[in-house]
């Protein structure tokens, strides 16, 4: 018996050395993982996929998309801030996330600390369910004022995009509305439909065909222009109703790829190649359009600007609505 | 060991995660009430369904444990039986044969998912703990153990990477 | 109009290439199916990525192939090893494995199989010609009702166990709840029970939890000096007893079909779930309650086809509302969109021939699912006579790459260990691993639903009474707690007490 034992324990230990030897091979060489830290069929999902099919073949390799949903897309962020920075681990996700992870508690990096390429930009819509007395954003916003804290809206979550166009609302409005959070834009979107919510600020995108067929009434989006998404149905920007809200947007998810900084540089000036060529593929813009996603395609170091100002807006949100944990400033994150 | 005598042991640690539950549950209202939270109602607070489960647990436990000590003529009397008998138990697990193997098997399991795998690549750490695990279960002779953990191991990989397209550990 | 769609459909399907397709990935979808740990949600979600450079049509058939072949597939390894392939099948092993051992393990997987054949054509059919209508009834559902729904499913743990003691069954049902708690809380992003440990932050994956409770004991009962001799006599298909049960059966068949494609609608609760509640109504419905849990063909066929109908239950909201209405679902919806199609309100006038080419591939994809299942099932009944101590160790291997494929994290393995010894524990203490199983996937449902129910009403318990499937739920749930107490024996018995004087 303890002679087996012992055997075992040995074969244990001697298996132990024996390592395969990697070889080093031009990058890349084998399948990139790219996570997207929220379930399959969201905004961030859908552009990461029609986005690195095309990337994918311009490197030569697959990019395997792996969706690892949890704790508000943090749980899949931090998992590819701690797996190697070998250029094989991507990431996708919205830049709302990224950048108010610090001041929720869950990391200390920020956006600087990752090499981002800025793909599509989508606008929050304010919808309203087909039977609401609600019929311009006007009605709304009167409405929220009237009754604080009464009027109920639906969104994916704290910290979702949903959260920050209520926000806006609120803050256009002066006066709280009730958060009731889902687990996800698509139960969110249900939760309208049926009428259990009275108004839900999430992702256009989410809602386009819905609007288009009239299922659901938009108000207005947190754009600063019209959107037209089919002849004849436009939905008009908050903008023209309360213009006081300009420093506040546009107000929406921008969708990103990342990596932790750290890569080489030759290795990067290869994504960034391959980011530009997917960019401009026609079967990617044509996606983006049928969505009403806006491309528009960032290099690393105009991401990283944008993010400037985008970070601070978003962090300041939260902060200001009291659901931050951490004060921005602590991460050099200033107001503007 | 008597089906009694289990439930009374179960009702026993059932009583004690119980109580772990509502307190723990308590903590989180008292959490969540802190900014920024900020959620002062107890019903709406995340701290409700750790509560009531909890409670509900412990009535469930109280139960079973009467359950378990009914049929005797004395409580006390019953829970010297209960004592009793595990007792037997354990002085009968010693010279089991069975229990070795099974506790050795876990043990190279938990070293597999825990030590192994951490620090080897899957197909390494799989190859040492399939023929590790066969060889000390004694399945077959050890030419037969080699051939058999390789042959798997390569057919796990061809199926998941090169058919499936996945990456493994 | 219609028939022209549904005879393009079959036009399509039926070239050599998509035939090919079509067997292909169904086998591959019951491959994954059978392993434990690779779910539906998966094989899907692997099948995206392949399929991406696809024609059309044919990505749309491998990927309906591949939903029904891994729902179906689960049942096999269910039913000769006791490790459900997939949380779909869990119900499965309740009946199935006990006819394995009696030697029943080749009619057990032909029952399985068959009903899982005719539960995804019911489902069909109910896409069909019901879609406008049940879609409806999807959107009656609001949080209030997602509530009781769960509650009602945590209420069948008493019940669905083999060995009658209902209150086993709830602490176990309760315990499996309490696992549900952990992580951050879907209403206020609370983390509970999380330490500040990321991965559990994300909670505890159901796959997982499933493998350890399962698998993971059946594994440990293999490490024994001696292998208990129990060549169980191999075997044989019996197809024609097999079709007599089913015949026989074929209003439990219908019946939960009905039931699999309304568990399939309502949004976020699936397969997962379906198989449960069919069984358990085939059991209520039952004049030999006793015999479930101890290989009750009935068990088996209504499980399996209650699972499979969520198939085409949960397909509707996807076409209809594009949102999905189980977890495979979502991933499909996904791969729909990739593939430049618009599910949702729009679908009828922009692309009307969808709705029939979805059908049709599916109604193909469960012929094809029934023939190749049949088919491999000649193979892997050779499971049953292999030497425990060389096959379960493999099996271990697999549940690792299984729970590790789910995120792509260890952490995931570490936690089907941890589970593993929770479901050695529990099944040495006699409590049933089942309704743990059942909590922790109707737990974030109860939580999450309860807590923006009481939140939309400002704390008031009252919505639940004025709303009419409420009201329908409730009394289910009184009348099974009274029930699974013994409090309507009591009265039966007192009322008959009477009538005798």
């Amino acid at each position: 018996m303890k002679k087996i034992l012992t055997l075992c324990l040995a074969m244990l230990v001697l298996g132990s050395f024996c390592f395969a030897t990697a070889e080093a091979e031009e990058y890349p060489s084998k399948n990139i993982n790219l996570t997207v830290p929220y379930g399959a069929g969201g905004t961030t999902d859908l552009t990461a996929r029609s986005i690195t099919n095309t990337m994918g073949k311009e490197l030569g390799v697959t990019i395997n998309v792996v969706n690892t949903p949890g704790a508000g897309g943090s749980a899949g962020t931090l998992n590819v801030l701690n797996s190697p920075v070998d250029g094989y681990t991507m990431l996708a996700n919205g830049m709302l996330c990224i950048s108010t992870m610090p001041v929720n508690g869950f990391t200390d990096k920020t956006y600087k600390d990752w090499d981002v390429w800025i793909a599509t930009y989508a606008p929050n819509v304010v919808v309203v369910p087909k039977d609401s007395p609600f019929n311009t954003i006007k009605d709304l916003i009167n409405a929220i004022r009237k009754n604080p804290g009464q009027i109920t809206a639906g969104t994916a979550g704290i910290g979702s995009g949903g959260h920050f166009g209520a926000e806006v609302i609120k803050a256009v409005a002066g006066a709280d509305y009730k958060h009731i959070t889902y687990a996800g834009g698509g139960p969110a979107f249900t939760a309208t439909l049926a009428g259990e919510v009275q108004f839900c600020p999430q992702l256009l995108a989410e809602y386009k065909d819905a609007i288009i067929s009239g299922d659901v009434k938009a108000l207005c989006t947190l754009s600063t222009e019209d959107i037209e998404l089919a002849p004849g149905v436009v939905v008009p920007s908050i903008l023209n109703s309360y213009p006081e809200a300009a420093p506040l947007l546009p107000m929406g998810e921008v969708t990103a790829i990342l990596i932790p900084k750290g890569l080489e540089e030759e290795k990067l000036q290869k994504l960034d190649k391959a980011f530009e060529v997917a960019t401009k593929d026609p079967a990617f813009i044509e996606f983006c359009d049928q969505k009403s996603f806006t491309v528009m395609p960032m290099g690393r170091e105009e991401s990283q600007k944008f993010l400037d100002d985008f970070a601070s807006r978003a962090c300041y949100i939260l902060w200001d609505a009291g659901a931050a944990k951490v004060d921005p400033a602590q991460f050099g994150i200033t107001r503007r | 060991m008597d089906k009694k005598t289990k439930d009374f042991w179960f009702s026993c640690f059932l009583a004690l995660f119980s109580l772990f539950a509502v307190i723990s549950g308590y903590q989180i209202v008292h959490e969540a009430s802190l900014p920024p939270y900020n959620i002062d109602s107890f019903v709406l607070s995340p701290g409700l369904l750790p509560v009531v489960l909890g409670y509900v647990l412990l009535f469930c436990s109280v139960i079973l444990w009467i359950q378990s000590v009914r049929s005797e003529l004395s409580i006390g009397e019953s829970v010297r039986n209960h004592i009793h008998e595990t007792k037997n138990w354990l002085e009968s697990l010693k010279g089991n044969e069975n229990v070795i193997y099974t506790l050795g098997g876990i043990l190279i399991v938990a070293l597999y998912t825990f030590v192994l795998l951490a620090n080897f690549s899957f197909v390494v750490s799989s190859l040492i703990f399939l023929i590790a695990l066969m060889l000390f279960l004694r399945s077959t002779n050890l030419w037969k153990i080699v051939i058999i953990s390789v042959v798997t191991i390569a057919l796990l990989v061809l199926l998941f990477q090169v058919c499936f397209n996945t990456v493994l550990p | 109009m219609a028939f022209e769609y549904l005879f393009d459909a079959i036009l399509t399907v039926s070239q050599p290439l998509n035939i090919m397709i079509l067997f292909l990935s169904t086998a591959a979808g019951l491959l994954m199916g059978m392993l434990p740990g690779l779910s539906a949600t998966m094989a899907i979600a692997l099948l995206t990525g392949l399929t991406y450079n696809f024609p059309t049509q044919s990505a749309l058939i491998s990927l309906l192939g591949v939903y029904v072949g891994a729902i179906s597939g689960g049942c096999q390894s269910a039913i000769l090893l006791n490790i459900p392939g997939t949380p779909a099948s869990a119900a499965t092993a309740l009946d199935g494995f006990p006819m394995a051992r009696r030697g029943e393990g080749g009619l057990a997987i032909f029952l399985a199989t068959t009903s899982s054949f005719l539960g995804t054509f019911l489902s069909v059919i109910f896409v069909l010609t019901l879609t406008p209508v049940l879609t409806q009834f999807a959107l009656k559902f609001a949080s209030w009702e997602f509530f009781l729904l769960s509650i009602f499913g945590i209420m069948i743990c008493g019940s669905i166990t083999a060995r009658g003691n209902a209150l086993k069954g709830w602490i176990s049902g309760i315990l499996g709840l309490m696992v549900a708690q952990i992580g951050m809380d879907i209403v206020d992003t609370f983390p509970r029970y999380s330490y500040g440990n990321v991965n559990l932050m994300s909670s505890i994956q159901l796959i997982p939890v499933m493998i350890g409770l399962f698998g993971f004991p059946e594994i440990v009962k293999s490490f024994v000096k001696k292998e208990e001799n129990r060549t169980v006599g191999l075997t044989r298909f019996e197809p024609k007893k097999g079709f007599r049960l089913i015949g026989k059966n074929i209003v439990a068949i219908i019946r939960s079909a009905a039931i699999g494609v309304g568990v399939g609608i309502i949004p976020g609760v699936g397969e997962d779930t379906g198989g449960w509640l069919s069984y358990w109504a085939s059991k209520q419905n039952s004049k030999d309650k006793e015999s479930f849990g101890k290989g009750n063909p009935l068990g088996i066929i209504s499980a399996e086809s209650g699972n499979n109908s969520c198939i085409g239950g949960a397909i509707i909201p996807v076409l209809s509302l594009a949102v999905p209405g189980s977890a495979p679902a979502a991933v499909l919806l996904a791969a729909f969109l990739m593939h430049g199609y618009r599910p949702g309100p729009l679908l009828m006038t922009e692309s009307p021939s969808f709705v029939y080419n979805v059908c049709i591939y599916l109604a193909f994809a469960s012929f094809a699912m029934w023939a190749i299942a049949l088919l491999i099932s000649h193979g892997t009944v050779r499971l049953l006579a292999l030497k425990k101590k060389i096959l379960m160790p493999i099996i271990y291997t697999l549940c690792v790459i299984g729970a590790y494929l789910i995120h792509y994290n260890m952490f995931d393995v570490k936690v089907m260990f941890v589970f593993g010894m929770v479901g050695i524990l529990i099944t040495k203490l006699d409590i049933p691993a089942a309704p743990f199983l059942l909590g922790v996937i109707l737990g974030p449902m109860a939580d999450s639903n309860l807590r923006r129910g009481l939140r939309l009403s400002n704390g008031s318990m009252l919505p639940m009474l004025q709303r009419p499937i409420c009201i329908f739920f409730l009394l289910v749930i009184l009348f099974m707690i009274f029930q699974q107490t013994g409090l309507i024996d009591l009265i039966k018995r007192k009322g008959k007490k009477d009538g005798d004087k």
